[in-house]
């Protein structure tokens, strides 16, 4: 499975950047950047201009490295590319994977350009630039410590660096498996999601070392802890021997005793990024243009929306009042757009963002 | 025995009704994109200095260009079009580009245009050179060369090796920072045999070429890290019988290419090709000129993501006749029936018509033509693994153009308006579950107008040579995908606008000389964003050439600066290209 994912995610990457930017723009790697987009996105703090509204994180174009931050705030308005605008047209970098809102401060991961953009976060200038990553996926911190995954590469184990909040340093790292991915903590517990095999590990964030690991779905991706303190990931799905889809994606959940306890197929490849609502009792995850929703305890999930007008869903994220943000990256031929529906799946808005909006991290005063 | 001069076709053998450019490759230093760059009508994608780069005619894209080496399509089966950085001008003896639709005449993927690189008809001497360079950013280049000729055989060797640090500076974009780019550094060696024997009306030639390249992959400007690395093995070899008796000449040719290539450690992908073609050539009587023929192609490609491909078959056949009415008038008709198994045959007519006029002190001359193009679908978009699509019908074109050259003895004028409307373009779209999936959606129209300018001026010792080249093209979506906004907008990486000066004034033995070209903005987008538009860009390059003759021994010396004005600028989206750089170039012919 790892080679397999291997070569499918870098090799037609980089082989389909000789040719045509359309070619270019299909290499996007779509199946393997799920995004852990969850509740605790939603920030209240101070963030100046930015203190009532959406982070857009635009991935753009693999390899052209026009990734960019756009701000949606409370009445609609949009600011695109706000993190170039603010530092003196700074390009971001390449493949803009997501971003971590912590306080005032936001980590911006950028994957291709193997870098952290620390910002002020009502500002969004650079105050720190963190170049000691391979590929970094995501963050989540714990008092005075952050941590990120990295996939280091295509044929490395992942990893999990912890760094010193105050100082920027990266104190330590600790080795996972292939493809770390997305982060969640529970009970001083760092949860790893390894999207090149089928397996989670558990990290004892006391002693900074790997005490369990956890057989799950296929390319496993977002996770997500509900209301009841159940962890909940969401696996891909793979491909068969001759590249067919397997249809295999499903999602999984994980009690506190660390223990799987539920597993629902889902009969379908999907996206690996989620959201859940504010109350963290329902699921959301899409494949192609459908959004489908999972009623925690449920025993099937539903069909939120189908958007036949979209191209391609690309990030998913719900709002403090419910309403759930949707991105389509146009296939990357052009900007991006960034749906918004309420809760009963109505649309209410549009918006025009940056080029392949794949998450979004709410602000509210 | 016959001269040698009948004894092939030309480099461009069917022109009529269309502008054919053919390009001295007078410095053999270049890469094949940095000569071809400043031509009318054509835009080189480089990704970065020294990297991958690719051409495009006429608002087209790479994969619309037909490249053809002794006659022979070469682009690369998988991807279906040609890294022309792989290709050293050390170790080629011409090039010619013909903008346009010519379908019907050199078959598929010609919708923008065609190369030509090299042909047979080539007349060797018994000499020997060998070339040094040094340059900025490590650069340092080596070759050597030699062509023999006695009694019936005539031939030539090539060899060379050509390595740049690529460790230039360049202000990153928007701040006070002088970047150094790392991991760029490219190192390519080459070797080229040809021989060819003579008897009675009949000659036998071979071309074997083989090309070696390890390139780090530059890295976008904010990233400036990276460990990427690709390398390339590329075998090109051909043979060719050509027989010529009273009017009539048959040219019967095999190709076979190997190519492989393997990014970073993983698995190589490889691809072959092996092509017969056969062309018949007869003059019937004073009037009528016949070409007709065959091609044959067996293509494949072998990678973890291209498994179990069968050989793909093509079958082409094609007859072009060319009625000379007078002096004045000529006009050619052709026809081309093209079957790929299992992807579909396209029937493709053309018709070009020329008209001279001779005046006393100059000539007029106009073309005119209609055509049909098309282009299969390569290995990578029917059977890449996962996405590929089995089912995906050619690319379809028609084309019209019309031009008019104006020469006197010292000054020359031409003017070229093309249309041309496209359907069933192949674009790779997201598919639910997480794959993408190439289909045929795509319309475009293009309409643009060339524009060249040439002048000659002689003052006592001093000649001045000077060409100006302005192009103008809209490439327009013509389909509403992604969106309804990107309908009616341009192609993303079509300029609108280029222009070129090059100016040479040769003073006694000396050579100077000034290229000037200006490339105008470039839309990323479908939906012209200006937010990842790619800035328009000014170079001026200057060479200066002195040849230092002793007895038999000629030692041509030439320093070069290129971007003197030092100039940031980007031909890709955020990829850096050098400023002001020199190059020190000797060549000693013995």
């Amino acid at each position: 499975m790892t080679q397999a994912k291997y070569l499918f995610n870098s090799l037609p990457l980089y082989i389909l950047f000789f040719t045509t930017l359309f070619f270019v723009s299909c290499t996007e790697d779509p199946e393997v950047n799920p995004q852990n987009v969850s509740s605790d996105d939603t920030s209240e703090n101070t963030l100046g201009s930015f203190s009532s509204g959406v982070f857009v994180i635009n991935e753009g174009n693999f390899l052209s490295a026009d990734g960019s931050i756009s701000f949606i705030d409370s009445e609609g308005v949009v600011q695109n590319d706000i993190f170039s605008e603010n530092n003196a047209s700074l390009p971001l970098g390449d493949v803009v994977q997501s971003m971590y809102l912590r306080d005032t401060t936001a980590f911006i991961l950028v994957n291709n350009s193997n870098k952290i953009e620390v910002v002020d976060g009502d500002e969004m200038t650079v105050v720190h630039t963190i170049s000691e990553v391979a590929l970094p996926r995501y963050m989540v911190s714990e008092g005075d410590y952050g941590y990120i995954s990295e996939w280091v590469s295509f044929s490395d184990r992942g990893r999990i660096s912890i760094l010193d909040l105050n100082t920027y340093e990266i104190l330590d790292t600790i080795n996972v498996g292939f493809g770390a991915e997305a982060l969640a903590i529970r009970d001083n517990k760092l949860y790893v999601s390894n999207n090149f095999e089928k397996t989670l590990s558990i990290m004892d964030l006391n002693t900074r070392e790997i005490i369990q690991t956890i057989t799950v779905g296929t390319s496993p991706a977002a996770m997500i802890i509900d209301q009841n303190g159940d962890l909940w990931i969401l696996c891909s799905g793979g491909y068969n021997a001759d590249f067919t889809l397997a249809n295999n994606g499903s999602l999984v959940r994980i009690d506190s005793n660390d223990e799987v306890i539920q597993e629902i197929s889902l009969g379908m490849n999907v996206s690996g990024r989620m959201a859940a609502n504010v109350d963290l009792s329902i699921l959301y995850f899409y494949s192609g243009t459908t959004v489908y929703s999972y009623g925690i305890g449920d025993q099937s999930y539903d069909t939120f929306i189908e958007n036949t007008s979209a191209i391609a869903f690309y990030g998913v994220g719900v709002a403090p009042n419910g309403d759930v943000y949707i991105g389509d990256s146009k296939g990357f031929q052009s900007i991006g757009s960034v749906y918004v529906y309420d809760q009963m799946g109505s649309e209410k808005e549009e918006f025009e963002v940056g080029r392949g909006p794949n998450g979004f991290i709410f602000t509210s005063e | 025995m016959r001269p040698i001069e009948i004894m092939g076709f030309g480099l461009v053998p069917y022109a009529t009704g269309e502008v054919v450019r053919v390009i001295h490759t007078v410095d053999p230093f270049k890469t094949l994109d940095a000569t071809l760059f400043s031509q009318a009508g054509v835009y080189m994608k480089n990704y970065g200095h020294q990297q991958l780069s690719t051409i495009s005619f006429r608002g087209t894209s790479a994969v619309h260009t037909n490249v053809l080496w002794h006659g022979i399509p070469v682009n690369a089966p998988t991807l279906g079009s040609t890294d022309f950085s792989q290709w050293h001008t050390w170790m080629i003896d011409d090039v010619a580009i013909q903008p346009g639709n010519q379908g019907a005449l050199y078959g598929s993927g010609s919708i923008g245009g065609t190369v030509f690189i090299d042909h047979f008809n080539k007349i060797r001497t018994n000499t020997a050179a060998i070339g040094w360079g040094l340059g900025s950013f490590g650069y340092n280049f080596q070759g050597a060369r030699a062509e023999y000729k006695k009694d019936q055989l005539q031939g030539t060797t090539h060899i060379y090796r050509e390595a740049i640090n690529n460790d230039f500076t360049y202000p990153l974009k928007g701040t006070d920072l002088i970047q150094t780019q790392k991991n760029a550094a490219a190192l390519s060696y080459g070797f080229r045999q040809e021989l060819q024997h003579f008897w009675n009306n009949q000659r036998l030639s071979l071309d074997l070429l083989l090309f070696y390249q390890h390139r780090e992959s530059q890295p976008v400007i904010s990233q400036n890290e990276g460990q990427d690395f690709i390398k390339t093995h590329n075998i090109k070899s051909v043979v060719e019988h050509f027989i010529d008796i009273n009017k009539r000449s048959i040219s019967t040719t095999l190709g076979w290419m190997n190519d492989q290539m393997i990014y970073n450690q993983n698995p190589a992908i490889r691809s072959q090709q092996i092509t017969l073609t056969q062309r018949y050539e007869y003059d019937i009587g004073d009037h009528f000129h016949l070409n007709s023929g065959f091609l044959i192609n067996l293509l494949t490609a072998k990678g973890s993501n291209l498994e179990n491909i069968n050989p793909q078959k093509q079958l082409d056949f094609f007859v072009i006749v060319t009625y000379r009415i007078n002096d004045r008038w000529s006009s050619t008709w052709g026809l081309r029936e093209s079957f790929m198994i299992d992807a579909g045959s396209k029937l493709l007519p053309s018709l070009g018509a020329e008209r001279k006029w001779i005046f006393p002190k100059s000539s007029l001359v106009s073309h005119a033509k209609i055509a049909q193009g098309f282009r299969y679908p390569t290995l990578n978009d029917r059977f890449w693994l996962p996405g590929g699509n089995p089912s995906l019908n050619p690319e379809q074109s028609a084309s019209t153009e019309i031009g008019f050259e104006l020469r006197y003895p010292k000054f020359n004028t031409q003017v070229n308006i093309y249309q041309t409307w496209a359907q069933d373009w192949i674009l790779w779209l997201p598919q639910s579950g997480n794959i993408w999936r190439p289909e045929n959606i795509q319309k475009v129209a293009i309409s643009g107008i060339d524009y060249a300018l040439g002048y000659q001026y002689f003052f006592n010792e001093t000649e001045l040579e000077s060409e100006v080249v302005l192009n103008y093209q809209c490439s327009i979506n013509k389909s509403a995908y992604p969106s309804q906004a990107a309908y009616g907008n341009q192609l993303p990486y079509v300029p609108y606008f280029t222009a070129i000066w090059s100016n040479k004034i040769h003073i006694k033995k000396w050579t100077i000389a000034l290229d000037q070209s200006y490339t105008s903005r470039r839309y990323t987008t479908l939906d012209e964003s200006d937010t990842y538009a790619v800035a328009p860009y000014f170079l001026l390059d200057m060479a200066i050439d002195y040849p230092l003759i002793l007895g038999k021994v000629t030692t041509q010396t030439s320093f070069k600066a290129n971007n003197i004005f030092n100039n940031y600028y980007e031909n890709i989206q955020n990829r850096a290209m050098p400023g002001i750089n020199f190059q020190l170039q000797i060549i000693t012919k013995l």
